[in-house]
């Protein structure tokens, strides 16, 4: 009788020690793969996954390049590259991959060429928490109504049949997105606390996107560039967003390994892709400035001899 | 019912003699958190007993009164399956064991959950899995126990009639318990396999969040309570059970009784728990966890759920994008330095160290309290917003003309009541609660304001920052603030002239650089103005002092798109074009 009691104080004891203890001890900033963290992760990816990040296990990213920069909103805002409408898109055939992958494979592609970084460990954190988070974003979308779905846009950027002029891209940068991301395009940097990365994101040299991302492509930057560029008041033509962006396009910025190894199938390879080998006859400049229709014709043949 | 006796057996005697420990342990657990929970009251009645910001230990007070409230609960809950299993060992496989079973087991089933449900996490992978059984195992527990007691409960009744005429009571927590194994083992493993790493007492606190949630409750309870009335009367009537197990004297009775319905109470925050808070969507993982930091922490003891109902603390109902995240981490981690005479009681527990360093707990709180009346945030129009809270801050609106200010003294009293927390005691943005907030509170004393523009940002909060809309303030109360924004503020125009050429050079500059924000003519309306979190300042209603333009366009402004422009325009530059951004100041100071 007498030991039950013994167990069971000693026990009621031991708990409230535990517990104190833990209490102590739980005081910690450390992170765990909520969709909060997701947010943070791509609203403060400099800050959080960058080359300043004083923990040298968290430097994922190569860039400094924030992945709202591209992803408006951290993906928030309807229209060009949001992410509200991606959850459900996954798994699907990557053509790049040359695999049916998940959207972990995708953010990894992120990771590697927009960011210019090196792939998240699947299980990791960091690449849960952004999952967690862009599929949080599809649940929101889904109970928005129709007013907020809404992409306040222009109308979409359609190519011009030539091929693009960087000088003439030149002038349109000069004139229009200078004065937010420099002359120099090397963005503007967050000087009073440097590890915040860019206020506004460089659009070349070192810190920006490596020459394996979709933003290197001249179509997906022209498109992004029409439907959001200068940001609050989109209203570039069709020619000025396709110049600028292979103004854009044609400038140095950090190269990716192994690029000939992208699209095992190298008809899937897209139109604009500026880096070979492709299976057709057109020199790799036409891929990178058009013009475009020759191209289209050529896989729209390949396609239909398939 | 059977009327044969059935004899008691020496398990049986065991198991009362193990039943009596156990009403001691739950009166001494219950007594210590009704005790600390006084405490907690009266330091927030009081906030006076234990000094201003005093409240800083008090995170470990806290938790010590959760665990003896768990501890309480939990409890009642092993007992029961600590009787049931060694009865079912003993009848099925003809295994006679000892009271050192209960010991063992109370270990195994009682202890890790408890731990773990006040340390608020749950570990990954296998161990989470052997524990998500165990509690499931304790609804199983819950389910057979009756069924053993049952018999022994048959020869009380025939001494006593009360017994006799209760015989009820235990097939009612049979037939209750069904749901609530359900509940436990569905539901538990359901939120496995939807979160892995989630946190352990959400397991439960998830469960009771929807209207399941609520039957399983309501049988937890009708188990619970007829228990307790099991127990209690056999302490009570010696009569029920032979008076050789029951040696107390009325002391011990008394405080046995008072043990065993202490958590009674307890019950009804987890009631409250399961009214909704916020309606669809679901809440994501963080604001989950955040839901049940709000638990833990008995936030719902002051926020009542419900709109209409206030408590201590005002309804966080319709909280969804009312104050900033900043603000949230500075009001968590010293209430009072945002608010001087505010009762809410300090949660820098859940900080490392400071107010910009909140650990994944304050994140996830204030990730819920966001979550609250998110439905109508989504529904998209203000009107919908409205309708939903009197106190609710609207963003945008019309500013009501507001009554002159009654006097300089009244009007500097009513300062330091509500804006000298951030804004300082000078108006210099430098309160006691600024040092966690992005972008930092503005300089009141470096800036001239407009009677409108300091209305508007008072009325209607300035979106983006930490400051909120304060329409819940009399119109009197907002014009005196208004009055003494405007008294810390330059008085003159002093400085505003600018030579000809450097006006030119100013012009110059601001059109290359300033207006795609801040506007042709100053008014803060650029075309990209709309597209950023926080909105670009309208020099035509507020005038910067020429020494704070020029360090805000050397060093940028933190935490607003205003970047630093110091490398990038010269010297002379930036002295033109900080003279040249005075000069849009169109007045409006009475």
């Amino acid at each position: 009788m007498k030991t039950v009691i013994a167990i069971c104080a000693a026990l009621g004891l031991a708990i409230v020690t535990a517990a104190v203890v833990i209490d102590a001890r739980r005081v910690t900033t450390a992170s765990v793969s909520t969709e909060e963290y997701g947010r943070r992760l791509l609203t403060e990816t400099s800050l959080l996954m960058g080359p300043d990040q004083p923990d040298e296990s968290l430097r994922f990213t190569g860039s400094r390049l924030q992945c709202s920069s591209c992803h408006l909103k951290g993906g928030a805002d309807p229209g060009t590259l949001s992410l509200l409408e991606s959850d459900p898109k996954y798994p699907r055939p990557s053509g790049r991959d040359g695999v049916v992958g998940d959207m972990k494979l995708r953010l990894n592609g992120c990771m590697t060429r927009s960011m210019n970084g090196k792939a998240l460990p699947l299980d990791s954190p960091e690449m849960n928490a952004m999952v967690a988070y862009i599929k949080t974003l599809n649940g929101r979308f889904k109970l928005m109504d129709a007013s907020r779905k809404k992409a306040a846009e222009p109308q979409a950027f359609a190519t011009p049949d030539r091929a693009a002029n960087p000088a003439a891209g030149q002038k349109v940068f000069d004139a229009r997105c200078a004065r937010c991301h420099g002359n120099d395009g090397l963005g503007l940097r967050a000087e009073n606390d440097p590890r915040r990365g860019y206020l506004y994101p460089p659009l070349w040299g070192p810190d920006s996107f490596n020459d394996g991302a979709g933003m290197h492509r001249v179509l997906t930057a022209a498109r992004f560039i029409k439907a959001r560029m200068p940001l609050g008041q989109a209203d570039l033509s069709d020619d000025e967003a396709f110049d600028v962006a292979a103004f854009i396009n044609v400038q140095p910025r950090p190269e990716m390994a192994n690029l000939d190894k992208d699209y095992p199938d190298r008809s899937t390879k897209p139109v604009d892709n500026p880096y070979g080998p492709y299976v057709d006859p057109f020199p790799i400049e036409q891929h990178r400035l058009g013009p475009f229709k020759p191209i289209e014709a050529f896989y729209a043949k390949l396609k239909g001899a398939k | 019912m059977p009327a044969a006796a059935t004899p008691l057996t020496d398990e049986d005697i065991e198991a009362f003699a193990l039943m009596r420990a156990h009403a001691i342990a739950l009166c001494i657990a219950g007594v210590a958190a009704a005790a600390l929970t006084a405490l907690s009251i009266a330091q927030v009645v009081h906030p006076g007993l234990t000094g201003d910001i005093a409240w800083l230990g008090a995170g470990r007070t806290r938790m010590a009164a959760t665990a003896l409230v768990v501890l309480g609960l939990l409890g009642n809950s092993s007992f029961i399956a600590l009787y049931s299993i060694p009865t079912l060992a003993r009848v099925v496989i003809r295994l006679r064991v000892g009271p050192w079973i209960f010991g063992l087991l109370n270990l195994v089933f009682a202890a890790p959950i408890t731990v773990l449900a006040l340390a608020g996490r749950l570990p990954q992978g296998p161990v989470l899995l052997v524990l998500s059984t165990l509690s499931a195992s304790s609804g199983f527990g819950f389910f057979v126990s009756p069924l053993f007691y049952l018999p022994m409960w048959q020869t009380a009744a025939l001494r006593t009639r009360l017994a006799r005429s209760s015989m009820v009571v235990p097939v009612a927590q049979m037939v209750a318990s069904v749901g609530l194994v359900v509940v436990v083992t569905v539901g538990g493993y359901t939120q496995l396999s939807q979160a892995r790493d989630l946190n352990a007492g959400q397991l439960w606190l998830d469960a009771l969040a929807n209207s399941q949630g609520r039957l399983a409750l309501i049988a937890w309870a009708v188990v619970f309570v007829g228990w307790a009335y099991v127990g209690v009367l056999s302490v009570l009537r010696r009569s029920v059970l032979p008076a050789s197990f029951l040696p107390m004297g009325p002391l011990v009775k008394t405080a046995a009784v008072i043990g065993m319905l202490l958590p009674i109470p307890f019950i009804a925050p987890l009631w409250f728990a399961t009214r909704s808070f916020s309606g669809p969507p679901a809440l994501t993982p963080s604001e989950s966890r955040g839901r049940v930091v709000f638990l833990r922490e008995g936030c719902m003891t002051c926020h009542l759920p419900d709109a209409d109902e206030v408590g201590f603390g005002p309804p966080l109902v319709n909280e969804s994008g009312v104050r900033s995240t900043d603000w949230h981490f500075a009001h968590l981690y010293a209430p009072r330095a945002v608010t001087p005479r505010t009762p809410m009681p300090s949660f820098a527990h859940l900080f490392a160290g400071a107010a910009d360093q909140p650990t994944q707990d304050a994140r996830d709180l204030v990730m819920y309290l966001n979550a609250m009346g998110r439905t109508q945030d989504l529904g998209a129009t203000e009107a919908k917003a409205n309708d939903a809270s009197k106190v609710r801050a609207r963003r945008t609106g019309n500013v009501p003309e507001f009554p002159p200010p009654q006097n300089r003294a009244d009007s500097l009293i009513q300062y330091r009541t509500y804006c000298v927390g951030c804004h300082g005691p000078k108006g210099e943005g430098d309160g006691p609660a600024a040092a966690g907030l992005r972008p930092r509170p503005a300089n009141l004393a470096a800036h001239r304001y407009a009677t409108e523009h300091a209305g508007a940002a008072i009325w209607n909060g300035v979106p983006g920052s930490a400051m909120s809309g304060w329409r819940n303030l009399p119109w009197y109360r907002v014009s005196a603030l208004i009055d003494a924004v405007q008294s810390f503020g330059p008085q003159g125009d002093a400085g505003a002239t600018q030579e000809p050429a450097e006006r030119a050079l100013g012009e110059r500059v601001y059109a290359a650089n300033c207006s795609q924000c801040h506007g042709e003519h100053g008014g803060g309306d650029g075309f990209s103005a709309a597209s950023l979190p926080v909105a670009p300042a309208n020099f035509q209603r507020q005038q910067p002092t020429l020494d704070y333009a020029l360090q805000a366009i050397a060093n940028g402004v933190e935490g607003t798109p205003m970047a630093p422009w110091g490398s990038r325009i010269s010297a002379s530059d930036m002295l033109a074009v900080a003279k040249y951004v005075r000069s849009f100041y169109a007045g409006g100071v009475r």
